[in-house]
């Protein structure tokens, strides 16, 4: 075990002293960051309406219908509401039939005329316009559901890039000779390089969901994943660390992995149910299925335990292909 | 302490053989040289000693231990400090020395111990990929110590070093020495060998031609001279007179008594000039 947490140890410590390295390592937390800008009014499904308190209980009943309502003060105190950085309109009455929505003028353009939609709505038993809402039962925003599951996808994947460039490191300083005139096992060594791999991706899955405040995933299903589908991106460090002589070799063979996964991820998020089979040899694509269930939280138990098996069988296989051409190569 | 008998090994699996019937034996606290030119077999007699390349024809044994039967804590006893400085320069010094140490299963020395030892206190600090050639083979030097090895392999220490620091590292070897450990010397620096080694082998095309002490070989092979310079008929002279050739010898008489002597001085062959006279060989 400590020869395990050393050899662990030097290759986070070797990782982050390397511009590279720490980029592959940042890149998933700066993309994520970046998506939660990007996600408040997408997300804002539920409309926020700040009305004055004396606009009358009837008005107050039929906003609440819509989406959550704040009751305030006079004008004043709705534009000070109003001007936050949330997406929320003000309705204030001048009189009987006259009503004022206050907005502030940067909201979504789907959302801007909600507000009078509404009223319309409320005024219009015997008016010619009618206006109806429906949804289609969507809890989350498509982009905060494959967002998320891509980001956490590629944490997984740039995990093992990060073993393959330090497995390209020791192969370029020769430092795999000096260790193996030490006691260390070649066990050890294969085992300890991989941690990087399982830590770095659980590390990253949970900070993409406390960043985008996904509140309602489960976390053990998530680590369940996310440590099955991080055990190919491992193999697939491994092979890009053994197949590769220098860093530049090695960045032309990620591209070739890049293409593997991006066709498991936008094959199953594009391609009709029933042409899907065509992925089921792919373990990522059993990853994206398991990510994007367990993201939603339309997932049970027994679908992960699927899916896990259906990962772990198909990257035995690729394992079993591979293991002779990593053991040679990392002799 | 190791013992190695009629060893062969061959890159290509058939019979050109890179190493072709070598066998010696070292005893506790013996340094032994390993002698040769570049493409001797010196490498890989070394790499099969320390399991880096396996075991083909022969047999090895390590501290009384077959080097095919043996396991992983046997490198607990071995230290090797290679010719390449081969440590991971993101990594200070001090940093490479106790990823190292926690390898082992023994106890190990301190790494700024070892880094003051070879005057990298420092810079042990300093990232490896700032060292120069020289420190870094300091680096690699000092590592192979960091298990307190019983049976040390120095492949090339002192090279690239200036004359003071392959002085200090002379000196470390030779108290280790002192204190029991079995060193095999690597080395095409007679100099470095002729000072350091108790015995040594000659190798040449996978083929160990002469095996015993430098005092031996020089004594065997050698050849007593005397370089004198001397001025005749107003010209300053310069000639090497053997001391056992009779004719030799009559014309060194004849420089002397009719002469005027300048300088003169007995020498003895170098380790140099043997190996050349034994294999053939310069060393390259």
């Amino acid at each position: 075990m400590k020869r395990l947490l050393a050899i662990f140890r030097r290759d986070l410590k070797s990782s982050v002293r390397e511009f590279l390295l720490l980029y592959i390592i940042l890149a998933p937390i700066v993309i994520v960051i970046g998506l939660r800008f990007f996600i408040p009014s997408v997300n804002a499904i539920s409309f926020q309406f700040a009305l004055d308190k004396s606009i009358g209980e009837t008005v107050i009943a039929e906003f609440e219908k819509y989406g959550r309502v704040e009751l305030l003060d006079g004008r004043k105190a709705i534009e000070n509401r109003v001007v936050k950085a949330d997406d929320i309109f003000g309705v204030i009455q001048n009189q009987e039939d006259d009503y004022v929505v206050i907005s502030q003028g940067n909201e979504d353009e789907g959302t801007s005329t909600i507000a009078q939609q509404i009223i319309g709505n409320m005024n219009s038993e015997e008016e010619a316009l009618a206006v109806t809402y429906s949804d289609i039962g969507a809890k989350m925003s498509s982009i905060t559901i494959y967002g998320a599951s891509s980001v956490i996808l590629m944490a997984i994947i740039l995990a093992g890039m990060v073993i393959g460039l330090n497995i390209i490191e020791e192969k370029e300083a020769n430092t795999m000779n000096a260790l193996s005139v030490t006691p260390m096992r070649k066990l050890e060594f294969i085992v300890g390089k991989s941690l990087i791999g399982l830590v770095l991706p659980v590390v990253e899955a949970l900070f993409v969901v406390w960043i985008l405040n996904l509140q309602n995933v489960h976390i053990g299903m998530l680590l369940t994943m996310t440590l099955a589908s991080s055990l190919i991106a491992i193999i697939f460090g491994f092979l890009i660390g053994v197949f590769s002589s220098n860093q530049i070799a090695g960045i032309a063979n990620m591209k070739f992995l890049l293409l593997f996964v991006s066709a498991s991820f936008i094959g199953a998020v594009v391609l009709p149910a029933g042409t899907q089979y065509f992925l089921y040899w792919s373990p990522l694509y059993w990853s994206t299925i398991g990510l994007i269930k367990v993201i939603t939280n339309e997932v049970t138990w027994l679908q992960i335990f699927q899916y896990t098996l259906w990962i772990l069988g198909l990257t035995i296989l690729i394992f079993l292909l591979s293991a002779g051409k990593i053991k040679k190569g990392l002799t | 302490m190791i013992s190695v008998k009629a060893l062969y090994h061959s890159y290509t699996k058939d019979e050109s053989y890179a190493v072709k019937n070598v066998s010696f034996d070292i005893q506790k606290g013996e340094i032994f040289g390993f002698l040769g030119p570049s493409g001797a077999g010196k490498s890989t007699t070394q790499k099969i000693l320390i399991g880096l390349i396996s075991l083909q024809k022969g047999q090895v044994a390590i501290d009384g231990m077959d080097i095919k039967k043996t396991n992983r804590a046997l490198f607990d006893k071995i230290g090797v400090s290679f010719e390449r400085a081969n440590v991971y320069k993101k990594l200070t010094g001090v940093e490479n020395l106790k990823f190292f140490s926690e390898m082992f299963g023994v106890p190990t020395e301190n790494p700024l111990k070892l880094l003051k030892m070879v005057g990298l206190e420092d810079a042990a600090n300093k990232k490896a990929g700032d060292y120069s050639k020289g420190m870094l083979q300091r680096l690699v030097f000092a590592r192979s110590m960091i298990s307190n090895p019983k049976i040390w392999f120095l492949d090339e220490p002192t090279s690239g070093l200036d004359p003071n620091t392959t002085s200090i590292i002379k000196g470390i070897i030779k108290e280790r020495q002192e204190q029991g450990t079995t060193i095999f010397l690597t080395t095409h620096n007679m100099h470095i060998a002729e000072v350091l080694c108790d015995r040594v082998a000659f190798i040449t095309n996978g083929e160990i031609s002469a095996i015993d002490s430098p005092r031996n070989l020089k004594l065997k092979y050698g050849e007593k001279l005397a370089s004198i310079e001397y001025i005749e008929n107003a010209i300053l002279k310069k000639a090497y007179l053997s001391l056992t050739d009779e004719g030799h010898k009559k014309k060194l008489n004849d420089i002397i008594s009719s002469c005027k002597v300048e300088t003169m001085h007995t020498q003895e062959a170098t380790l140099e000039e043997i190996f050349i006279k034994i294999t053939g060989k310069e060393l390259k």
